[in-house]
């Protein structure tokens, strides 16, 4: 039977104020004139765009407050085509607000409300068997980022999603409390995709810094791929199947303009090849493009091109989408 | 024959963003916590109009927001407190005025200045109409918006053809040539308001007798100078009178008072009362408004700012 759902992009939904020209000293001043935007951002968010944009079909799980941060939240949604339904507003709470003073140099500095909306307010009940048996795939965009789905909770909700005949995947985020591994590892057991960025997965490995020590480390919860993001070297990957290893370097062609929200992209690529049953090369080619097309663009999600773009990008940077030509696309 | 509105308020219009406490050593760090977050609208055009809507008179609006989710809330503050938004101009290419104000451990404010549409009024976004169909002119905000400056004097020229009564306030002098486009644009204005440091830079003086004779000949006919917790200096250049601020309780947020001082002078003036009760009447309105948090949170009626005015010896029309 035909799913509702490609993936279901399960976690944080944000507004972002990028503020530039802040002087160090504002904390001593009265006042200054800078120039403040207005954008959307959040994990999951970022990756449920940019999965849309290539022609998934993509909810997003989140949660945000009644307020005018959430509608504007909404609004981006719907303009990107990313299904809302599974988005809940609640009046108690406030919606993620995450203001980026950038000083001249370029060096920022993020501040949030802390107590916000998606920290406080989404939790396992809300991840119902029914919403997941609506999709394919579940995406966990920010392990450790998450009060009240992080540890036993999101291990219960995957549990629950491969029983129900999901494949499943799991980014991680900043863990300010420092626990990390006891945060995710209940879910890696039911987690076929497993693929963080390089400074996360080093604590959640207990301090593994080498890529092939934390492949074995990783062995034990029975994943069927584990990747490290590695910025602008690329991708590495493990395919415990097969027990064969990938690198993927950056498809980058152009300069870097703003580097934020690339990981979510390079994720939203990545399913994207691997939900069509592209292989392992196709998935990681995809996400560098895709990837590489935010890092070009100012902003989290505002850069996202569709398929047919982020294919010609990937064959324009020397790579043929395999996937991609026999289905006539590129 | 009627009017439509007692009061057409001319300035700019904002959203302020005000979030704390904020670490004071934020500049250092790569994240931070600010847990609370407060919402208000902000500006003079918008303070002004609040404070006259709220003390009984017919009021409109006219400012320059974006088209945007901020310029939403603006609107919203206009219908939840009826001030007409017939010569509101929307920019679809211009965000609406924000201020981003990081509350200090401390409790001091710091804040982030986007302009945006503040500074985009221009006389030609305010149709005769607006001018025939009110009673009086309040100008809430000479200096930032310098297209608009450059037409006041014109722009009052004109109220003043019309039969308007009209008053003024002013921010901080830009520039040099401080009096260029406001000197010509005083002997159009019954009541002029400015805050004591702005005077100061306006007429080069910081003596209260200096600035009331250097003020004289522009022709205004009640000169005010707001004086912060010592009151108000308001002269009909017959007589002189002092005010004291008249708040009894604690100051909790001095954000608009001077907007507040301004509107209750000028609806005094309108009721045509005279130099003391125009002072009492901005002195009472203001002591409401700072004894709340916000710019319009504590605005009120005229019966209880007359209450106030009664309570310091004041009789107001």
């Amino acid at each position: 039977m035909s799913k509702q759902f490609d993936v279901i992009s399960l976690g944080a939904a944000n507004f972002d104020v990028p503020v530039t020209n802040v002087p160090h000293d504002i904390m001593s001043r009265g006042g200054f004139h800078v120039d403040i935007r207005m954008a959307t951002g959040g994990d999951a968010l970022n990756g449920a765009i940019s999965m849309a944009s290539l022609g998934m079909r993509a909810a997003l799980m989140s949660y945000v407050g009644c307020d005018e941060f959430g509608d504007a939240v909404l609004e981006r949604l719907t303009e990107a085509k990313v299904d809302t339904s599974l988005v809940i507003r609640d009046p108690e709470f406030m919606t993620t607000v995450a203001y980026l003073l950038i000083e001249e140099s370029g060096e920022r500095h993020i501040l949030k409300h802390g107590d916000a909306a998606v920290t406080r307010g989404l939790n396992a009940s809300h991840v119902t068997d029914e919403i997941l048996s609506a999709a394919r795939h579940l995406h966990y965009a920010s392990v450790n980022s998450n009060k009240y789905l992080d540890g036993e909770d999101i291990g219960d909700i995957f549990a629950r999603a491969k029983k129900l005949g999901l494949t499943t995947s799991m980014d991680a985020g900043y863990d300010r409390e420092g626990i990390w591994l006891p945060k995710a590892e209940k879910a890696l057991y039911n987690c076929d995709i497993f693929f963080p960025s390089y400074s996360e997965a080093v604590p959640i490995a207990e301090g593994r810094e080498d890529l092939h020590e934390m492949t074995e480390f990783f062995r034990k919860y029975g994943l069927q791929y584990f990747g490290c993001k590695l910025g602008a070297e690329g991708a590495y990957l493990y395919d415990y199947t097969e027990e064969k290893e990938y690198r993927m370097g950056t498809l980058l062609r152009g300069d870097v303009v703003d580097t934020t929200g690339a990981g979510d992209a390079f994720f939203a690529g990545f399913l994207c090849a691997y939900l069509r049953g592209w292989s392992i090369e196709d998935c990681l080619a995809l996400g560098s493009a895709q990837s590489a097309l935010i890092i070009e663009s100012v902003g989290a999600n505002m850069g996202v091109r569709d398929l047919a773009t982020a294919l010609q990008y990937a064959k324009d940077s020397g790579c043929i989408i395999e996937g991609a030509k026999k289905e006539g696309l590129i | 024959m009627e009017k439509r509105f007692d009061v057409l308020v001319v300035g700019y219009s904002g959203y302020d963003l005000a979030i704390g406490p904020v670490p004071q050593n934020i500049m250092d760090m790569d994240s931070g916590i600010a847990p609370n977050r407060i919402i208000t609208v902000g500006g003079d055009g918008i303070n002004a109009a609040t404070s006259f809507a709220h003390l009984g008179c017919k009021t409109a609006i006219a400012t320059v927001v974006g088209c945007d989710m901020f310029a939403k809330t603006v609107m919203q503050h206009f219908a939840d407190h009826n001030i007409a938004t017939d010569y509101v101009t929307e920019l679809a290419d211009t965000p609406t005025a924000l201020t981003l104000l990081l509350i200090g451990e401390d409790g001091e404010r710091h804040c982030l200045i986007r302009d945006g549409a503040r500074t985009k009024l221009e006389p030609w976004m305010i149709p005769d109409e607006a001018l025939q169909q009110s009673r009086h002119v309040h100008y809430a905000s000479f200096y930032p918006m310098v297209e608009m400056d450059k037409g006041a004097e014109a722009f009052f020229r004109r109220a003043k053809e019309l039969g308007l009564s009209t008053s003024m306030d002013a921010v901080t002098p830009r520039g040099e040539d401080h009096m260029r486009y406001l000197g010509p644009t005083l002997k159009y204005i019954d009541v002029f308001m400015p805050s004591f440091d702005d005077a100061v830079k306006m007429f080069g003086t910081d003596d209260l007798q200096e600035m009331k004779a250097k003020a004289q000949p522009y022709g205004m006919k009640f000169f005010g100078v707001k004086l912060g917790a010592k009151g108000l200096f308001m002269t009909d250049f017959e007589r002189d009178v002092f005010v004291p601020t008249m708040c009894k309780g604690t100051v909790v947020d001095t954000t608009g008072a001077g907007d507040s001082c301004a509107a209750g002078a000028a609806v005094a003036f309108l009721k045509g009362g005279d130099i003391e009760a125009c002072a009492a009447a901005g002195c009472a309105n203001a002591a409401h408004i700072i004894q709340s948090f916000g710019a319009t949170t504590g605005c009120t009626t005229y019966e209880n700012v007359a209450a106030l005015a009664k309570e310091f010896g004041y009789d107001i029309p």
